[in-house]
């Protein structure tokens, strides 16, 4: 049976590659330098060793003929003959005899190693039957370089599948018919991937599985999976069972991505291909989940209440009417309340029917909690009964039977019955009438209340005019009493800075800062340095001196006794004078307590002054 | 005798000025009588009247009574809207327009910040803080500049005083704008006797009444005429001598060719 096999298999590329040659004879053949003589075949492989990642030719050199030649090379195991050989004509004259040959070259490649041989076969070029001798290729174990080239193909597979992926997290183990959870559904994409948009949101394979509809997916940046760095968008989904049995989901989406184009850049630069650059074309790429496998089981039959209507997860129930006393024919809301985890979308109301106490018409159904998957929330059914006999009446217990997927047993809850007292009602009166007077009359109240009419004109004015605060003279006026303060501060600031008077200021100020960065780093000599400076400026400049920076202790002394100064000022500066070229020339060290009374005792002195 | 000529025209002149200035109060007074005697078409006539010799607050907020009375909703929304603007602050006033926009079903525009806080109604505040902090900020700039040595403090002041300023400018200026638009503000109403409040205005798609609606509006609606590039109003002139403006609704959603009688001016206008 193998052998059949192996014989058609051969058969079916020995007729194919027959095919080839038959299709280069007729394609191939401008000119046919004929040496019916000694026409002879040589055959070989170029090279004759390779390891097996490489490739080699097997070349058929015809001596002496360009005609086309017809024939099939027989097929061995293990080697893949390529279909399309390249041809090469040539004619030359040795020794004044013309000489021709024709190269038929085709592309080998192996699939396993040893010596493969291609055995004797014949050729017809014309009408004679040409032997073509068998040749040997040797084809030796993967060297190193090519364990890395293949190493590298597979890495290059497992990027392309980690590029980006789909995951979708095995909710449990099994599940039963018609049982719904809740999930989500995480595509990956690789931050170097040069995504542009995704086409459409994950669809599930498989008809085993309904789903919720995917609405807008949550970004996640930054999250790292096999050492690289993803965004996820995830859609919770809510999945129910349909069928039971072994069934599998997978989910796919197409993402669109900028590949580098196929051709080169008119501007032959790979800047021009690069799709980071957004240069490149774009391209869909399928993304597609894992398989899974699921066990569906079905729902036992066993103990099923009656009053099951295929709600499975778990649920706390309970029941509320918005009267407990109501006249006869007036309306009872009845809001049953289902809330927990489970089935919610398929879910349908509680049968309550009508009886000789109540008309109960259909449920009205309301959900809050999560829309998308609608998995866990609260299911609200309300319905309107009307009462239909006076009396103290009962509004029925409610049971929802469901079934519990995790103990796997059915429950079923019951409601509290409510007592309603429904009074007998007064006579009905037609209201129409006194109804069109009372509306009448409330008409007229209104308008009248709020429609007085003015009897007196008031304040007439020509025009209608839309008037605002800039149209005002008083503003613009009162615009001009800020515009002198301006010019007068610019002026007077101008005259200042004129005088010099903000060059002492600015002097003075300077110092001030130096002695006091002095006291703070405990510098004692540039303290008084800066003191005797400042002290020369101020009084320099108190007293009209030319050029007090060059006031001597003695000159700063008698300039203050020229004034009408104390004595205490005078030989309270004296002192701190005295200190200055003491540290000066003395180095006597100061602490900061010091320093920092001596500062606020100069700044006293100097205000002191005469 | 030149002299006796020149005081006689300047009595007459008095004379006729006074005559010309009490012709008001005595329509007004007219019409105050017409409506109690339950004449509401005649009062309606004398006040129209005599708001075209002068306005006053009473005179448009009688008007608008009577034809709120009427049904005449846009009317009465048109007249209210004036009195309002001649006396903002009356209450009163303000109430029976919130009513009659009820009344005619027109939606209100809500109540956001843009609505409430850059309206023409704030544009005094706006205006007299913007002029308190330029002015305020320019006399410490000059300070800090000429009386301070250490040039710190006037950095971090340009630094707060610059956005301030664009903070209190912007919205200034939004005002403004609110304000200029008022100026080109319509009141749509019915041209002729407006009983069925549930006809509705077309704005049409050429300056012809047998054009096509680009879109129908509800008597009270207001619109802004819209400008031609010469500043004037943008109009045509039809071959029944009938003028078409050009208006469009404030949020832009509607625009169209409206005719001279199917609106009222708020603000008195002059120009075309």
């Amino acid at each position: 049976m193998v052998i059949q096999h192996l014989n058609t298999h051969y058969l079916a590329r020995y007729a194919k590659t027959s095919l080839a040659l038959y299709f280069l004879s007729n394609v191939f053949c401008p000119t046919i330098f004929a040496q019916n003589n000694n026409i002879r075949v040589e055959s070989s492989f170029q090279p004759p060793s390779i390891t097996l990642a490489n490739s080699s030719v097997y070349k058929i050199v015809i001596f002496g003929s360009q005609e086309n030649p017809k024939g099939a090379i027989p097929q061995i195991p293990g080697l893949t003959i390529s279909n399309s050989p390249q041809t090469f004509r040539s004619a030359s004259f040795i020794n004044g005899v013309p000489s021709v040959r024709l190269e038929l070259s085709f592309q080998v490649k192996p699939k396993q190693q040893g010596q493969l041989t291609i055995p004797s076969w014949t050729v017809q070029v014309g009408s004679k039957a040409l032997n073509v001798p068998p040749s040997t290729l040797q084809v030796l174990a993967p060297n190193q370089q090519d364990e890395i080239e293949k190493n590298r193909q597979e890495k290059q597979k497992q990027d392309l599948k980690q590029a980006s992926f789909i995951e979708f997290v095995k909710p449990r183990e099994f599940l039963f018919e018609g049982e719904t959870v809740s999930g989500s559904v995480n595509l990956y994409i690789w931050d170097s991937l040069p995504v542009s948009r995704i086409e459409r949101a994950p669809q599930k394979v498989g008809d085993a599985f309904s789903l919720t509809e995917l609405g807008q997916p949550q970004e996640k940046r930054n999250r790292t999976k096999f050492n690289k760095k993803y965004t996820v968008f995830t859609w919770p989904v809510g999945l129910t069972a349909a069928i039971p049995g072994k069934q599998s989901i997978k989910f796919n989406t197409s993402i669109r991505v900028r590949v580098k184009s196929q051709g080169n850049s008119p501007f032959a630069s790979p800047f021009f291909n690069d799709p980071f650059f957004g240069f490149g074309r774009e391209q869909s790429l399928t993304v597609s989940s894992e398989l899974l496998n699921i066990l569906v089981k079905p729902l036992p039959t066993i103990d099923r209440p009656e009053s099951f209507q295929g709600a499975i997860g778990t649920f706390t129930t309970r029941s509320i009417p918005d009267a407990d006393r109501v006249s006869l024919g007036d309306p009872v809301r009845l809001i049953f309340e289902i809330e927990g985890t489970g089935n919610f979308s398929a879910m349908p109301a509680p049968l309550l029917e009508s009886d000789n106490n109540f008309k109960i018409g259909p449920p009205a159904f309301s959900f809050e909690g999560n829309e998308i998957t609608k998995h866990s929330g609260k299911q609200s059914f309300e319905y309107i009964l009307t009462p239909l006999t006076p009396g103290l009446l009962t509004i029925p217990a409610i049971n929802f039977s469901y079934f519990d997927p995790v103990q796997e047993t059915y429950n079923t809850s019951t409601t509290n019955p409510h007592p309603l007292r429904v009074d007998p009602g007064e006579t009905w009166v037609d209201p129409t009438p006194s109804e069109n007077k009372q509306n009448e009359s409330f008409n007229e109240v209104a308008t009248t209340d709020l429609f007085q009419t003015e009897n007196e004109p008031g304040e007439w004015v020509k025009d209608i005019k839309n008037l605002t605060l800039l149209d005002s003279k008083l503003f613009w006026l009162l615009q001009g009493v800020p515009l002198l303060c301006v010019f007068g501060l610019s002026f007077y600031g101008w005259k200042r800075k004129q005088s010099g008077r903000d060059i002492f200021r600015q002097k003075q100020a300077n110092l001030k800062k130096q002695m006091k960065e002095c006291i703070q780093y405990k510098d004692a000599t540039l303290f008084f340095r800066a003191t005797r400076e400042r002290l020369r400026l101020e009084i320099g400049t108190f007293y009209k001196h030319a050029n007090p920076s060059s006031l001597s202790s003695h000159e700063l002394t008698s300039l203050l006794q020229q004034g009408s100064n104390d004595e205490g000022v005078i030989s309270g500066i004296q002192k701190i004078l005295l200190a200055s070229d003491n540290q000066e020339f003395a180095e006597t060290e100061k602490d900061t307590q010091s320093l920092e009374t001596l500062y606020r005792e100069m700044n006293d002195l100097l205000k002191k002054i005469k | 005798m030149k002299i006796k000529i020149i005081f006689l025209y300047f009595y007459l002149f008095i004379f006729a000025q006074q005559l010309i200035w009490g012709q008001e109060d005595r329509l007004f007074y007219d019409a105050v009588r017409a409506e109690a005697s339950g004449d509401l078409d005649l009062a309606i006539r004398l006040y129209l009247e005599a708001s075209k010799l002068s306005h006053s607050t009473n005179l448009h907020g009688n008007l608008a009574n009577l034809y709120f009375k009427k049904e005449q909703f846009g009317h009465a929304i048109l007249h209210f809207r004036k009195a309002l603007l001649l006396q903002p602050k009356n209450s009163e006033l303000s109430a029976n327009l919130e009513f009659a926009y009820e009344m005619a079903k027109i939606p209100r525009s809500s109540n956001n910040f843009v609505n409430t806080y850059l309206s023409t109604d704030f544009m005094s505040f706006w205006i007299i803080i913007s002029t308190v902090i330029f002015w305020g900020g320019l006399l410490f700039f000059l300070y800090f500049l000429f009386f301070k040595t250490n040039k710190k403090p006037l950095f971090y002041f340009v630094l707060m005083w610059t956005p301030l300023g664009i903070l209190t400018f912007y919205p200034t200026v939004l005002s403004l704008n609110q304000q200029a638009e008022l100026n080109q503000e319509v009141v749509t109403h019915l041209p002729s006797i407006e009983n069925n409040n549930s006809r509705s205005i077309s704005l049409r798609r050429f300056a012809g009444a047998q054009s096509s609606a680009n879109t129908t509006i509800i008597p009270g609606e207001s619109l802004i005429i819209n400008l031609a590039k010469d500043g004037n109003n943008k109009t045509h002139k039809s071959s029944n001598g009938k003028t078409w403006y050009l208006a469009r609704s404030k949020d832009g959603k509607k625009k169209g060719w409206l005719r001279e009688d199917e609106f009222g001016w708020i603000v008195d206008h002059t120009k075309n």
